[in-house]
């Protein structure tokens, strides 16, 4: 019987799962979305085997695109094409990873003040506000100034600063759900507090949850590439945003050397344009009353 | 009860949110205090300034920050030295609020608060005229994409004001960097003028200075603009709907009339709050685009003294653009509390 009831849930999940796919699958620039990042996390996955050099083996400095290099070598000679593929990895493990954070906290900090309200909401909520307040930038260029340049730190730092706009979001959420009636009748059978939070509020939250991770790995994903590039990123590691830290301060410019800028920046940007369109498809079919463009 | 009457009114929503902001800035002041003393490595290697200071910046420093005391002193030390005043000068005695934020590293001998105060009107005078045209142009286009839904211009826009949203935009600015000035030689390569100043400003001297502008605030407004664009686009597409419109179509207005006279009213609030937004913005915000051009701001000046390692410049800094950023934020609140009626106070 237990049995029974646990294969008719996930019949269930399935159904839903294959509706919501269904949707999706007619918002076009969701498809195109996901292709764009199917194709990074691909790189990402099969780098090294596709690369053609290592990008950490130096060779001949500064050379212009040629048949052996398609993008040209950097200023210590190291085939920019292959630095550029091996840096897929970099950026969107740190987008992943500091997004998931981001969120996981913002998520947590937004349930329980929405839910409890009262003395625990003000208290978060002006915690909040004044992480809000503090410049954000400068802040990670203290943080990382002071505490260090290793990827971890980084993904850290992005995420200290970033989830207070997950947090705010979460609870507003929240606060409309938690009027509703399905909680009234779970409290009225005596549901206690964390399940209510984690079977009925939390799955509902995930509507919203689900689009705001999307974008906060957009903002993972340029952020670290804007931190790497005034060379507050980890420099043993090769990432777009190191890659152009370089090409402007090893000459890229007296170069003219368009091979060595524009490459780098296109991956960042068409990464960050496939996320954001797979984030506006999953609101819209996640959020159907809402968005309408 | 009494705070209940004396908190009502515009002027007590100015007093809640002033309260608010002030201690925000306790907030900032504390952790501006406690960050370079709970990072690892030696506090007061941060403090230090290079060989070659003289005694006597040495003994100030010992004296200024208490370098050799307990903690509670040198944070009693440290809050005489943040909520310092001076007369400003010759004009007028008002009190001027001049912290001192220590003495810079890098440029020797020279208090921190001079090197960030000289950078700020650079900053400014970027930031100000970008965020400014970029707002413009934003409402303009987002008007036109709402106008004409669904068509090709409308299509186009999107896309583009999306795509430059997805750029990095110190790559934006490289980009321009690179044809316009490498590539067509139509623009300097960097700084904001060509040395030296001279000592009268002269109308060759603004020309100069505008001519090396001219990259740096295109590329922060386009960067800038896909915001308000899309902002406008939403309210616009919904403003339009409504049967008003449909009179001044009937009454044959021509589009560019119904469209700015009547349905851009709509969009007044949301642009307001936006802007309001941005401003915070305006001191700390230009670090990319300033360091890519070379403009001597104070977003550049962080990052060189992040390469220096000119710690007291990298945290007076913080503690300036936090302040800018509350005085901005408490600003917008009160201009939104007066703007839109529905907020309760």
């Amino acid at each position: 019987m237990a049995i029974k009831i646990r294969i008719d849930k996930l019949k269930f999940y399935r159904r839903k799962i294959f509706d919501l796919w269904n949707t999706y699958k007619k918002n076009k620039m969701g498809i195109f979305g996901l292709f764009i990042v199917g194709f990074f996390v691909a790189l990402a996955i099969f780098g090294p085997y596709v690369a053609p050099y290592d990008p950490y083996a130096m060779g001949i400095p500064r050379q212009k695109p040629s048949p052996e290099h398609w993008l040209g070598t950097n200023d210590v000679g190291q085939d920019i094409l292959s630095e550029v593929i091996y840096g897929t990895r970099t950026s969107l493990t740190v987008g992943l990873i500091a997004a998931v954070l981001t969120v996981f906290v913002g998520t947590v900090i937004g349930l329980v003040a929405g839910y409890f309200g009262g003395g625990v909401d003000d208290l978060l909520m002006r915690f909040t506000d004044m992480v809000l307040s503090l410049p954000d930038l400068a802040l990670m260029i203290v943080l990382i100034a002071y505490g260090g340049r290793s990827i971890w730190n980084i993904i850290l730092v992005i995420a200290i600063v970033s989830w207070t706009s997950t947090a705010r979001m979460v609870r507003s959420q929240v606060l409309s759900l938690k009027e509703r009636s399905f909680v009234e009748a779970a409290r009225a059978i005596g549901a206690g507090d964390t399940h209510i939070i984690l079977r009925h509020i939390l799955p509902n939250v995930m509507s919203i949850v689900l689009p705001l991770t999307i974008m906060s790995v957009v903002w993972g994903i340029l952020t670290e590439a804007g931190l790497a590039f005034l060379g507050l990123g980890d420099l043993t590691i090769k990432s777009w945003g190191t890659i152009l830290y370089y090409a402007a301060y090893r000459g890229g410019f007296i170069l003219k050397a368009w091979w060595w800028i524009i490459p780098p920046g296109l991956c960042i940007t068409f990464t960050a344009l496939g996320f954001t369109l797979i984030g506006y498809a999953l609101d819209e079919v996640l959020n159907p009353k809402l968005r309408r463009i | 009860m009494l705070f209940r009457i004396a908190t009502m009114g515009l002027r007590g929503y100015a007093i809640k949110r002033g309260v608010h902001s002030f201690a925000t800035f306790l907030v900032v002041l504390v952790v501006n205090f406690f960050l370079p003393r709970l990072m690892p490595g030696d506090p007061i290697a941060r403090f230090m300034p290079g060989e070659g200071a003289t005694q006597d910046v040495w003994k100030k420093l010992y004296r200024d920050f208490g370098l050799d005391q307990p903690l509670w002193v040198q944070f009693v030390l440290y809050l005489k030295n943040i909520f310092q005043f001076r007369p400003l000068s010759g004009y007028l005695p008002i009190p001027i609020p001049s912290p001192n934020l220590g003495v810079s590293f890098f440029y020797r001998e020279t208090p921190v608060l001079t090197v960030l105060l000289e950078r700020l009107p650079w900053t400014i005078f970027l930031f100000g005229t970008a965020y400014a045209l970029s707002i413009v142009v934003g409402v303009v286009i987002g008007a036109i994409a709402a106008w004409k839904r669904g068509g090709k211009t409308d299509v186009s826009i999107l896309s583009t004001s999306l795509f430059l949203r997805s750029m990095p935009i110190f790559w934006l600015a490289m980009i321009m960097l690179l044809i316009f000035s490498y590539y067509l030689d139509l623009f300097p390569i960097s700084s904001a003028y060509t040395p030296p100043i001279p000592k009268t400003i002269t109308w060759a001297f603004i020309g100069d200075v505008l001519w090396h502008s001219t990259l740096p605030i295109i590329t922060l407004t386009l960067y800038l603009m896909g915001t308000p664009a899309f902002l406008t686009r939403n309210v616009m597409i919904d403003a339009l709907t409504e049967p008003y419109i449909l009179t001044a179509k009937a009454k044959g207005l021509k589009g560019r009339t119904i469209l700015f006279k009547h349905a851009l009213r709509n969009v007044m609030l949301p642009i307001v709050s936006y802007s309001a937004i941005l401003m915070a913005f305006v001191v700390g915000g230009g670090v990319f685009t300033e360091t890519v051009f070379g403009w001597p701001g104070v977003g550049r000046e962080i990052f060189l003294a992040y390469l220096n390692r000119d710690y007291p410049v990298i945290q007076g800094a913080f503690f300036l653009i936090g302040v800018s950023v509350i005085l901005a934020n408490f600003i917008a609140d009160i201009a939104y509390g007066f703007l839109d009626p529905r907020v309760k106070y």
